[in-house]
């Protein structure tokens, strides 16, 4: 056996260095692993520590199997399951922490760190924000750095990042290339995703205070960018969902809505309203537009409440262009307005009465529809309400005591409250979720919706002209319309409560916001957007047709090239910095005589050599002899550089022996 | 290099050949080693040579020559010398040992004491002697022949491997072949010859070939070689402990001596792996847990490491 395997134990340096770039790699992930991870890895840390040191010696077999089932239990007692993400990644990263227990080979040595690579590659999964791609450079130059104090006789920080920063340089050909042109291949299997509930936005449901709720966050829920001029603020509706069913205290989306509703994109006419929406992961299914809007994406379609819906869950971000064309009534895809009444009417049981008796006395009053739609919003506007972020609580029937006794109320219960007299009043209404207004970021001019923009506004079915907007908050408080919610609610309790960037009434903050935002952008549309679909695109433009032929052909150049370019001049490098030309070419006629199983062994001198072959085959040993005259000459000779380069000639010239032969029988023949 | 020196080395090994038959090779090794500047020990059983070869080394080279036989009550100052008190000039005199002299031969220099072993072999390696506070230069060229019994015979003290490494080589002589035996039997004694034996070469001139040895010129792809062959003893687990940096200079320097007497002004692989069995030889050992002795080591060696690559 060979005693320097079984006696590896690393050098001191590359340990510090593996341990801190393992600490590294594990510490942002702790954000979803149990904490008490870090605390096994500073035990283990200590323990490997003691054995480098040659304090302790490494832990017999069976402490090691009971570490790792006392781990792989702790990792289900914290997750309460083995097979979600998190837990597959906490056992990973145990994996990786208990394995130092047992580094006795470089290969092992090797193996953790490759594993780390993994571990960093597994934080991607949980975000892709720029921020955590900074992170994963981070991670990644020290793992290089760890692998880097393996081979090096003093691992100085300054050399190894130089080093590293090289090495990242000479990939970054190759990495862009295969951004670029290496298929994006649909994932081959399902996997849980990391936990939904962090994800905050709109849901296809709605109750008091949902939206509330929302606006406290400053998350970004889409950005926008117009393609010419810019809408007015309070025309800036981004519709989302139908809500169009309720139960007495919640409105939802009615069954009927969501089965085979797909129908045609609606055909615009000019002057149209172009842009493109970069939507943030949510994990709901339907997308945000201006009516009436197209979406120019194969995966999306319509429906007949006018919504652009996805067939599965948006989990990762989204980037679409729209054509909208602004339109005073959205047509109803059923055109019968009993089919229209028998959805839009719907109260269910018989909460709110004195809701339902103002209503009926609406219905008495006013035989035209539109009267009554103008006498809820003229109610709305004489009795004093509030429009506030913090209403106070309601009871079972909610509207009743929101319409008549507290008078305080969010989007949602305004234009809940007003659906809920509309359809008792017998005009068909529905609630309408999705964003109002947004800030235009003003270093590059496109729109941040955020969740604070969150709203809630009704439709109403006026009989011949189809569906209507109809904002009763905009009565209320019309600067929430008009300047955005937050130059109503700056300086309110619950707005924004929940966020850092409530930082945002300074103006400094503002800016440095924007611009970080900017950067953001850029990566979204730029990177983490680069799909299949844009890569085809990208591909048609370049290679005019997708085929195996053009695309191995541009794989090649994009590859070849910088590669070819890189090889070509390190191997001028290593011929600059001595190689031996003579002994190559030498060892090239030595290998043209192996081939004819004469072998000079290792330890032969070349003279000794030649002597051998003439010896054994002596119709070689002519040519032999003269090559290693020639080698010698220019090897162990004082050295002569003119005769050294003539030397050097030759021997290059005649390293085959064939056409050696060939040259000395011709010349052989002429002498004759 | 001037052709004479070729022509007189070659003359030199066949005149001390006349006396000392068949042992061509190990009459240039010492040659070698004396161009080297370096001591030779001569390791074999008695009665194959080894006093005369150095006699008729003495007698050609036209060196001072002194004798010594070892034996285990010597003393250090039998061979340093002492000082002893002049009646006549009221002072002490120094009475110079028999170490002061160009050529000395040392006789079963394992018999003698540690003590005195060391006495020799300092004054060997700093080419100098110091008695009673007072530092006395040896004459040059200074060349020491010692020979030894192989360890297994009794009342020796082994030279320990430090000692060891003043020695440039060590060689053995080995049993003369058939013929040479059989006309060393016809001819009767060869010491008889001795006297007949012409001084070729003289203080002075060897002083000029040594310095010429030095202008022997050793190419970078030799010095790559000499470091890979060291380079391996001191990876390779079969080896007790590596070469050393001087044992690598010595194989340079007996190499470049091997190539002036070949009549080269340059080294090839070649003269490094014909003086590596005498040069390396003694300064090598078997790992504990390995096989083999001090020839199997060298043979490893040679072939396990590459001339070219």
């Amino acid at each position: 056996m060979d005693s320097a395997k079984i006696n590896f134990v690393a050098e001191r340096q590359s340990v510090m260095w593996l341990l801190i770039a393992q600490l590294v790699a594990i510490v942002p992930q702790l954000g979803s692993l149990p904490v008490w991870i870090i605390g096994v890895w500073a035990a283990v840390a200590v323990w490997y520590w003691r054995i480098v040191t040659r304090a302790w010696s490494f832990p017999p077999r069976w402490v090691k199997a009971c570490l790792l089932l006392a781990v792989v239990a702790g990792v289900y007692f914290s997750f309460s399951s083995l097979f979600s993400l998190e837990a597959m990644i906490a056992v990973l990263v145990l994996a990786i922490i208990l394995k130092l227990l047992e580094l006795k080979t470089a290969r092992d040595h090797w193996l953790v760190l490759m594993l780390s690579y993994f571990v960093v590659a597994c934080g991607l999964l949980f975000s892709q924000q720029i921020g955590a791609l900074l992170l994963a450079l981070i991670q990644i130059t020290l793992l290089l750095m760890a692998q880097q104090s393996l081979y090096r006789r003093d691992a100085k920080a300054l050399p190894m990042l130089r080093a590293v920063a090289v090495m990242g340089l000479q990939s970054l050909p190759l990495m862009l290339m295969l951004f670029v042109i290496f298929p994006r291949i649909g994932p081959l299997w399902t996997m849980p995703l990391p936990g939904g509930e962090a994800v905050t936005g709109m849901s296809d449901s709605l109750e008091f205070g949902d939206i509330a709720k929302l606006s406290q966050s400053g998350a970004l829920a889409f950005r926008v960018r117009f393609h010419g001029a810019k809408p007015a603020p309070e025309d800036l509706y981004w519709r989302g969902l139908v809500l169009d069913e309720f139960d007495g205290r919640r409105w939802r989306r009615s069954s009927w809505s969501q089965w085979s509703n797909k129908i045609a994109a609606p055909a615009l006419t000019r002057p149209l309203l172009n842009y493109t929406v970069t939507l943030e992961a949510g994990a709901h299914k339907w997308l945000y537009a201006l009516p009436l809007a197209v979406v120019q994406r194969d995966d999306v379609y319509y429906s007949n409440q006018h919504q652009w819906l996805a067939s599965r869950p948006l989990t990762g971000r989204l980037q679409y262009a729209v054509s909208s064309q602004p339109v005073r009534y959205l047509p109803d895809a059923n055109a019968k307005a009993t089919a229209v009444s028998a959805n839009n009417l719907r109260l269910a049981g018989n909460t709110n009465p004195r809701a339902r008796a103002l209503a009926a006395e609406w219905l008495l009053q006013w035989p035209d529809k539109s009267d009554r739609v103008a006498a809820a919003i003229a109610y709305f506007k004489q009795n004093a309400f509030i429009y506030t972020l913090t209403p106070s609580r309601l009871g079972q029937n909610s509207v009743d005591e929101f319409l008549f006794n507290t008078r305080q109320g969010f989007c949602e219960h305004f234009a809940g409250s007003f659906v809920f007299l509309m359809r008792a009043a017998g005009v068909p209404a529905r609630i309408v979720v999705g964003y109002q207004g947004g800030e235009f970021n003003d270093r590059d001019g496109y729109l941040l919706v955020h969740q604070s923009d969150a709203h809630a506004w009704a439709e109403v079915y006026i009989d011949g002209q189809g569906w209507q907007r109809v904002d009763p908050t905009a009565t209320v408080a019309p600067s929430r319309v008009r300047l955005g919610a937050e130059a109503v609610f700056r300086g309110q309790d619950g707005y924004l409560a929940g966020d850092a960037m409530s930082l945002r009434k300074y103006e400094w903050a503002k800016r440095m916001r924007y611009f970080v935002d900017n950067i953001n952008y850029a990566w979204a549309r730029w990177v983490l957007n680069y799909d299949s679909g844009i890569q085809n695109n990208f591909l048609l433009k370049v290679l005019g047709d997708i085929n195996p032929q053009r695309l191995m052909l541009l794989v090649l150049m994009a590859g070849g090239v910088p590669l070819g370019v890189a090889a070509f001049f390190s191997l001028r490098q290593s011929r600059v910095a001595g190689e031996d030309l003579a002994a190559r070419y030498y060892l090239a006629s030595c290998s043209a005589l192996a081939r004819r199983r004469l072998v000079r062994r290792s330890g032969e001198t070349p003279d000794d050599f030649a002597q051998r072959v003439q010896r054994e085959q002596p119709c070689w040993g002519a040519w032999l002899a003269s090559q290693t005259q020639l080698f010698s000459q220019c090897s162990y000779l004082p050295q002569d550089s003119r005769r050294y380069q003539q030397n050097l000639a030759l021997l290059k010239r005649a390293r085959r022996p064939r056409k050696w032969m060939e040259r000395h029988s011709q010349t052989t023949k002429i002498n004759k | 290099m001037p052709s004479d020196s070729v022509a007189i080395l070659a003359e030199v090994v066949a005149e001390i050949g006349r006396v000392v038959l068949g042992k061509d090779r190990q009459i240039q090794q010492a040659l070698c080693c004396l161009l080297a500047r370096g001591h030779l020990l001569i390791e074999d059983v008695p009665g194959v040579g080894k006093t005369t070869l150095s006699h008729a080394f003495a007698k050609v080279t036209g060196l001072d020559y002194q004798r010594m036989q070892f034996t285990s009550d010597l003393l250090p100052a039998d061979i340093l010398g002492v000082s002893i008190f002049d009646r006549n000039s009221n002072g002490f005199h120094f009475h110079p040992g028999p170490i002061f002299t160009q050529f000395l031969l040392v006789d079963e220099i394992n018999r003698a004491s540690p003590k005195t072993q060391s006495a020799l072999l300092e004054a060997m390696a700093e080419q100098q002697v110091s008695i009673e506070g007072e530092t006395r230069v040896l004459p040059k060229p200074y060349f020491v022949m010692a020979t030894q019994n192989p360890l297994f015979q009794s009342g020796t003290f082994p030279l320990p491997e430090s000692q060891l490494d003043r020695f440039l080589m060590r060689i053995s002589l080995g049993y003369p072949d058939e013929r040479s035996e059989r006309r060393l039997l016809a001819g009767g004694d060869p010491r008889a010859l001795l006297g007949q034996l012409r001084p070729l070469l003289n203080a002075a001139k060897i002083i000029a070939l040594q310095d010429a040895v030095d202008k022997i010129e050793v190419r970078d792809s030799v010095l790559s070689y000499v470091q890979r062959l060291i380079g391996f003893t001191r990876q390779d687990s079969h080896y007790a402990f590596g070469l050393s940096t001087r044992a690598a200079l010595a194989l340079i320097q007996c190499a470049k001596a091997w190539a002036m007497l070949q009549g080269r002004d340059y080294v090839l692989p070649d003269d490094i792996q014909l003086v590596l069995e005498p040069v390396a030889g003694h300064r090598l050992s078997a790992a504990a847990d390995s096989q083999g002795d001090g020839p199997d080591l060298i043979k490893r060696l040679m072939s396990q490491v590459p001339v070219v690559v």
